[in-house]
């Protein structure tokens, strides 16, 4: 048996494997999932895009989509409702310059424990931000965010002391324009009070061809604070349910939905010396009231462990919004439980 | 929801942990590109969606179980999902099971015997701990511990015969 482990032993990476194998993770987990970025690509490889993403402009500027829903047609699609956007988000114009670029945040959108943001970044002269090889450089054939990223990157709320996770990329909205985009899209552990959000970039870089290395692209500190005061649409549905999940007795306290995002809150009876991941095997899902159903079960979520119990979160943005009237019900477990109609 | 990705986090993550799943995932799919890609998954999954441990020791279960269903996955599937393409250069060398060792008798046991042996011998994980980590009964471990050692007691004589 020795000889087994020594034979064994030697298996291991070197240091510079090591090295490049977190190389490669960083690049590889800064990319935007690429469903969302599909859905955009999708327009595109139909040839519409622009003219669509033109149109979006046109629009908010004429008041048809919203500028709400104009900042977040490439995120969530240029089909969603102006009610929706306007409901749950609304325009911000803070912005900051330095070293010749201004990042301004377009607009946010919101609800109990989520939040989406969307900056501008453009050049004070007019010119290009990047060039157009790099435009033309997407990090994935399935995606369309740009190989850029800020040295560093920070959003703080006014008194939030919960924990927090999410997702950011640059694209590109309108191929006619010299600016390019930045999104934000966090999910909180506490639930979001109203307060002054401020946001820190240092310098934007962009990355090499092997998305091994970044270069500075542009020096430059760039500070926004604006309020985080959007109108909650959420909704609480009804719970208090128990289930069983791989044996133990779950109970439902809590699921948040908004035409934004979802949060279960659970707890699950067990007193195992195990520790167990309780989040990723939890069946989750929508259903529309026309019928289709939305699978939730890869949504991400924490847990933490108590005596004999561990309560957990899981949840997620969506890709699309969608209005609360369109949801027929939610199933958590198998616990369905529906969604009533004002 | 895919997080803001953390280098300090992704480094932490592959110091402490690569190793381990490299010869987990080896000795399930005999393989060491295909164990460097299980790698690179389970960390992936871990910096895509962060999650919450009680300690050390319930982070090292939920990997070593996320690249146990990994592995399940690729056998039952030909599932692979290449989360970046690896130079030559840097392919692990497999490692070299000399005719008639215990390594290359443990190579011939079917998966669910390889993993609960390496579980056992090598990462020192006790029956009822590696019946929590693969999701079975304890009895089931035991049996496959049982028979596990029996096959391969059965090669290494066949070896020392032929």
């Amino acid at each position: 048996m020795n000889r087994y482990q020594d034979t064994l032993d030697r298996l291991r990476f070197t240091p510079e494997q090591k090295q490049h194998m977190t190389d490669r993770l960083m690049a590889e987990a800064e990319r935007p999932a690429p469903h969302r970025a599909l859905s955009f690509r999708r327009l595109a490889a139909a040839g519409v895009a622009a003219a669509l993403v033109l149109s979006v402009g046109v629009a908010g500027a004429t008041g048809a989509l919203g500028e709400v829903g104009a900042a977040f047609s490439a995120i969530f699609g240029p089909s969603t409702q102006r009610e929706i956007m306007d409901k749950i988000g609304y325009p911000v114009g803070a912005s900051d310059t330095d070293n010749g670029i201004t990042i301004t945040a377009d607009a946010i959108v919101g609800d109990t424990y989520s939040y989406a943001v969307v900056y501008t970044i453009q050049r004070e002269d007019g010119k290009a931000l990047v060039s157009d090889q790099l435009l033309a450089r997407a990090p994935d054939p399935e995606t369309d965010a740009l190989p850029l990223a800020f040295q560093s990157y920070d959003a703080a709320l006014q008194g939030y002391r919960g924990g927090s996770s999410g997702n950011m990329w640059f694209y590109d909205a309108d191929p006619a324009d010299s600016a390019v985009q930045f999104v934000e899209l966090r999910t909180q552990s506490e639930p979001l009070e109203p307060g002054l959000l401020t946001v820190r970039f240092q310098d934007l870089q962009v990355y090499g061809e092997d998305y091994a290395t970044c270069t500075t692209l542009t020096e430059g500190s760039w500070k926004l604070s604006f309020q985080l005061a959007f109108e909650d649409a959420s909704r609480t549905l009804p719970c208090g349910q128990t289930f069983t999940l791989n044996g133990a007795e779950v109970t439902l306290n809590a699921v948040t939905l908004s035409p934004l995002s979802i949060q279960a809150d659970y707890t699950v009876s067990w007193a195992g010396d195990t520790a167990m991941d309780w989040i990723e095997p939890l069946p989750m899902s929508i259903t529309y009231t026309d019928g289709t159903t939305l699978d939730l079960s890869h949504a991400g979520g924490a847990s933490a462990y108590g005596t004999g119990a561990v309560s957990c979160q899981k949840g997620m943005i969506f890709d699309q919004l969608h209005s609360l009237e369109e949801v027929a019900s939610v199933t958590v477990g198998d616990v369905v439980i529906p969604v009533s109609q004002p | 929801m895919p997080p803001i990705p953390d280098r300090a986090e992704a480094q932490r993550l592959v110091d402490t942990y690569s190793d381990l799943l490299l010869r987990l995932s080896y000795t399930y799919l005999g393989s060491t590109a295909d164990a460097q890609d299980i790698c690179q998954s389970v960390f992936l999954k871990l910096l895509q969606a962060p999650r919450t441990f009680a300690d050390r020791d319930h982070e090292r279960a939920w990997i070593i179980r996320t690249a146990i269903n990994l592995c399940k996955d690729y056998l039952k599937s030909h599932w692979r999902r290449s989360t970046v393409a690896l130079e030559a250069a840097e392919t692990v060398p497999a490692p070299q099971a000399e005719e008639g060792s215990l390594l290359a008798a443990v190579e011939l046991l079917p998966p669910k015997y390889r993993a609960v042996i390496y579980l056992y011998y090598y990462e020192g994980y006790s029956a009822k701990e590696i019946a929590a980590l693969l999701g079975e009964k304890p009895a089931t471990v035991f049996t496959r511990l049982d028979r596990g050692r029996q096959k391969l007691r059965t090669y290494l004589e066949q070896e020392e015969l032929t």
